[in-house]
């Protein structure tokens, strides 16, 4: 893979930095990178974002070198070196370390003198949560304060689809308003990213952390810190995942600090905290699928709002929501709509039964409960389609199984 | 738990630090536990030291809260609920985090006005690996240019060693530190601290406190301190284990004002061991053996099983023989197979599986099946020590009643 012409163009109020990507081994065609800062305010031409935005596409497609254009910073090469065996160990696959091949060799880049920090916000319940964490922790005058919010628009995934321009229409306006509030500038950033990276799936599983870390590699000069919230706990489980403690921080260099934080917190604890702060009662917003005209900003009825509305509703901030409507009902909860099967909707919904029936809503846990069930059933049958799903389907019917353990045996011998 | 009564006195360039540990909950008696600081950086230390190192056994003895005098970063309170939250999840322990009750409240510590970087340093192989790298890569103006090379003085297990012993591998400790941080230009610190008597099993130390323990000697190094490097002792390679000091561990004991960044991970330790060999001051002055007292002037015994892996290293990732610290002598298969097998939770083959076939590449067919016996011997130890029969029952009964004393006692009757 070569990245070269790195360069800035843009008009007024919206700078780009651009870079061509050309492939040189998974022969997919050229592509032309582009982040633009909508805000007024300048990215840096820095090449680590370029690379930092490529490699885990670079590494998943097999490319054996990154020949970038400009000094890397050694910091990083090391990071990717031991992000290339994370996503290894959890993905297996052929991934080979690419080698890096700077045009100008390795060079570390200097934080600026007076740091602080910036934090990713979606207007979502983890990055509100951050805000109100990591943001508040600290006096606003503390060197290591949070100075600034970013915020990414549109990230080039199905860019033409008019549900996802409300989406980011409506996200957009629940930040800016969270930004304004806690008196935080808002960096509003379009990117083609997530068409190079290629699907939603390896999205979530391999590449949204080093999406944002490379956003915040654009900041170079202006913060020494950027912090992504965490979307998942360690009470309810870490698991390989594209945003994840251990390889988000892999993704940083020697002038930004890229941190994952919020491990050590519950999502209902989030919840409780977000939804009895006034940003979270104004502002959280969640939603994939709003309703175009809609007053409340939140539709209420697609998976993520509705897992949020219940989150809500035990910590007993539902009903003082401005963005949400303020119940749930069982019903609802029943037709919750399907998700991928890497969304994993077990692992959000099954805490919520319990705490549902600590709330008083037994109706509700015993819908989550219902839910939960067919989406296993659903995943089993998923698991089985196709003439290999029916093959198997008809060994555990009429032979009990034995022709998969006959098949299992004649490998074991192979090997 | 309470942190209580601190007190400072200084004396000969040193600044020691004192509190009372209080434990509430946890029948253990009250505790003094100190750090003395000397070096450019030497102050009074603060309660966020105190509480970093010992809110990780609070947890574990099942204490609620750890109520102290003073102020804690809010960042550390959270990082310790995050540390907590994994670590009981790695090894089953469902209790509570303790609740920190500052009574001057959670505020932030102001990091100094310049950035200033140090390494604690233990002159051994990932340590000395990360000075490389540092002075490698960055240009020494950078602000996590290495300024310091923080020692940790009294970090010795058993902790009830010795003062013979203690006294010899703190004195080979520091000669091998010193060097190695005059070498790359570092200013020399130190941090001694009896912290380590809050988990005085090597094994809970390692599972456990290891991290938080270096982490609060960071802390306690100096207020001039705004990032502090502890080293990879495992790595991506071999593959990373639930270990009392870990990238996810690590990072969360800092505060506010200093950053704390566990760095390494990528790199085995054999590579780590072959950068080092092209070093010579370093290789001059490597020490990787807590065994002793010793006779003469070596570093390092040359014959526990730490001595010898590095002694392999060596010879299959850089061509050296006869290393400088070790006794004259060249490795070979008859010193592996001397090897006496490895108790409890250290495990042999991740620490020897890739040198057999490092050792088959350097031509040394001979060393690569002496490593592959020293690894079936270990594992029929295991099993042996996992072992039904009376003699598994008599140690599962003192390791379960006893807390292992009737083992201790035997390993105290082996000359050191």
């Amino acid at each position: 893979m070569k990245i070269g012409a790195i360069r800035r163009t843009g008009t007024a109020g919206e700078d780009t930095i651009e870079a061509r990507v050309e492939w040189e081994d998974a022969g997919r065609p050229p592509f032309d990178l582009h982040f633009s800062f909508l805000s007024g305010d300048v990215p840096a031409a820095d090449p680590n974002a370029f690379l930092i935005a490529v490699f885990v596409a670079a590494l998943r497609d097999g490319e054996r070198r990154i020949a970038v254009e400009g000094a890397i910073c050694p910091v990083l090469r090391d990071g990717l070196r031991a992000a290339a065996a994370v996503l290894g160990s959890w993905y297996g696959g052929d991934r080979r370390m690419p080698a890096l091949e700077p045009s100008e060799g390795f060079r570390a880049g200097y934080p600026p003198a007076a740091g602080g920090e910036a934090i990713f916000l979606s207007g979502g319940l983890d990055s509100l949560d951050l805000l109100l964490s990591r943001g508040a922790g600290l006096p606003r005058e503390h060197p290591a304060a949070v100075r600034r919010a970013i915020f990414v628009t549109r990230c080039g995934l199905f860019p033409d689809e008019p549900q996802l321009a409300e989406t980011g229409a409506r996200s957009e306006r629940a930040v800016r308003a969270t930004a304004a509030e806690a008196g935080l500038p808002l960096t509003v950033v379009s990117t083609n990213l997530l068409g190079l990276q290629g699907s939603l799936r390896s999205f979530a599983l391999e590449s949204h952390g080093s999406f944002f870390a490379a956003i915040a590699q654009l900041l170079s000069g202006r913060v020494s810190t950027v912090a992504l919230a965490a979307s998942d706990d360690v009470m309810s489980g870490l698991h390989p995942w594209g945003s994840h403690p251990l390889l988000d921080p892999l993704f940083g260099t020697s002038a930004v600090r890229f941190v994952h934080d919020g491990i050590g917190i519950k999502r209902e604890e989030k919840a409780a905290r977000v939804g009895g702060s006034e940003p979270g009662r104004r502002h959280l917003y969640t939603c994939s699928f709003p309703l175009p005209g809609d007053p409340l900003l939140n539709c209420g009825r697609c998976e993520k709002c509705l897992r949020t509305m219940v989150e809500l509703l035990v910590a007993g901030a539902l009903a003082e929501s401005e963005t949400f409507p303020r119940d749930v009902t069982a019903d609802a909860i029943r037709s919750l709509p399907g998700v991928p099967s890497y969304r994993r909707l077990d692992y959000y919904w099954e805490p919520m039964a319990s705490g549902a029936r600590r709330a008083g809503r037994p109706d509700l846990a015993d819908a989550i409960d219902e839910r939960l069930e067919a989406n296993r059933r659903a995943e089993e049958w998923e698991r089985d389609r196709g003439w290999t799903g029916l093959l198997r389907r008809l060994d555990r019917r009429w032979l009990g199984g034995r022709a998969l353990a006959f098949r299992r045996r004649i490998a074991r011998g192979a090997r | 738990m309470r942190i209580e009564g601190f007190r400072t006195a200084s004396a000969a360039g040193r600044v020691r630090t004192e509190a009372t540990i209080v434990w509430e909950e946890a029948d253990r008696p009250a505790f003094v536990v100190f750090f003395d600081v000397a070096g450019p950086s030497g102050r009074e230390v603060d309660a966020n030291a105190f509480v970093a190192a010992a809110a990780m056994p609070a947890y574990r003895r099942g204490e609620r809260r750890i109520a102290v005098e003073g102020s804690v970063c809010p960042r550390l309170r959270d990082g310790i609920a995050a540390a907590a939250a994994l670590l009981g999840a790695w090894h089953r322990h469902p209790g509570p985090t303790p609740a920190i009750e500052p009574a001057g409240g959670f505020v932030p510590p102001r990091p100094a006005a310049r950035r200033r970087a140090a390494i604690l340093a233990s002159g051994g192989i990932d340590s000395t690996f990360e000075i490389l790298r540092n002075r490698r890569d960055l240009p020494v103006d950078h602000p996590l240019s290495f300024r310091e090379a923080v020692r940790l003085g009294d970090f010795i297990f058993p902790v009830d060693s010795s003062p013979e012993r203690r006294a010899h591998v703190e004195a080979r400790s520091s000669r091998s530190v010193w060097a190695i941080a005059d070498a790359a230009g570092l200013e020399r610190s130190e941090v001694s601290t009896n912290a380590a008597v809050l988990e005085p099993e090597a094994e809970g130390h390692m599972r456990w406190t290891h991290g938080s323990l270096l982490a609060a000697a960071g802390i306690a190094a100096g207020r001039d301190l705004t990032d502090v490097t502890i080293s990879a002792s495992h790595d991506l390679v071999q593959g990373l284990r639930a270990w009392g000091s870990h990238p996810l561990i690590d990072p969360n004991f800092g505060t506010a004002a200093v950053a704390v960044h566990h760095r390494g991970i990528e790199s085995s330790r054999l590579r780590k061991t072959a950068a080092i060999a092209r070093w010579p001051a370093a290789l001059a002055s490597l020490y990787v053996c807590g065994q002793g007292p010793l006779p003469g002037e070596t570093a390092n015994c040359g014959a526990c099983e730490k001595c010898v892996r590095t002694r392999v290293s060596l010879l299959v990732g850089a061509g050296i023989e006869e290393p400088p610290t070790f006794p004259p002598g060249r490795v070979s298969a008859e010193t592996i197979d001397a090897i006496a097998p490895l108790e409890g939770f250290r495990i042999m083959s991740y620490y020897w599986d890739e040198l057999a076939p490092a050792a088959r590449d350097a031509g040394r067919r001979d060393l690569a099946a002496a490593i592959g016996r020293l690894i079936a011997r270990q594992e029929a130890h295991d099993r042996w020590f996992r072992a039904q029969g009376w003699k598994g029952a008599l140690r599962r009964t003192d390791e379960r009643w006893l807390g292992g004393a009737l083992r201790r006692a035997r390993r105290a009757r082996r000359p050191r």
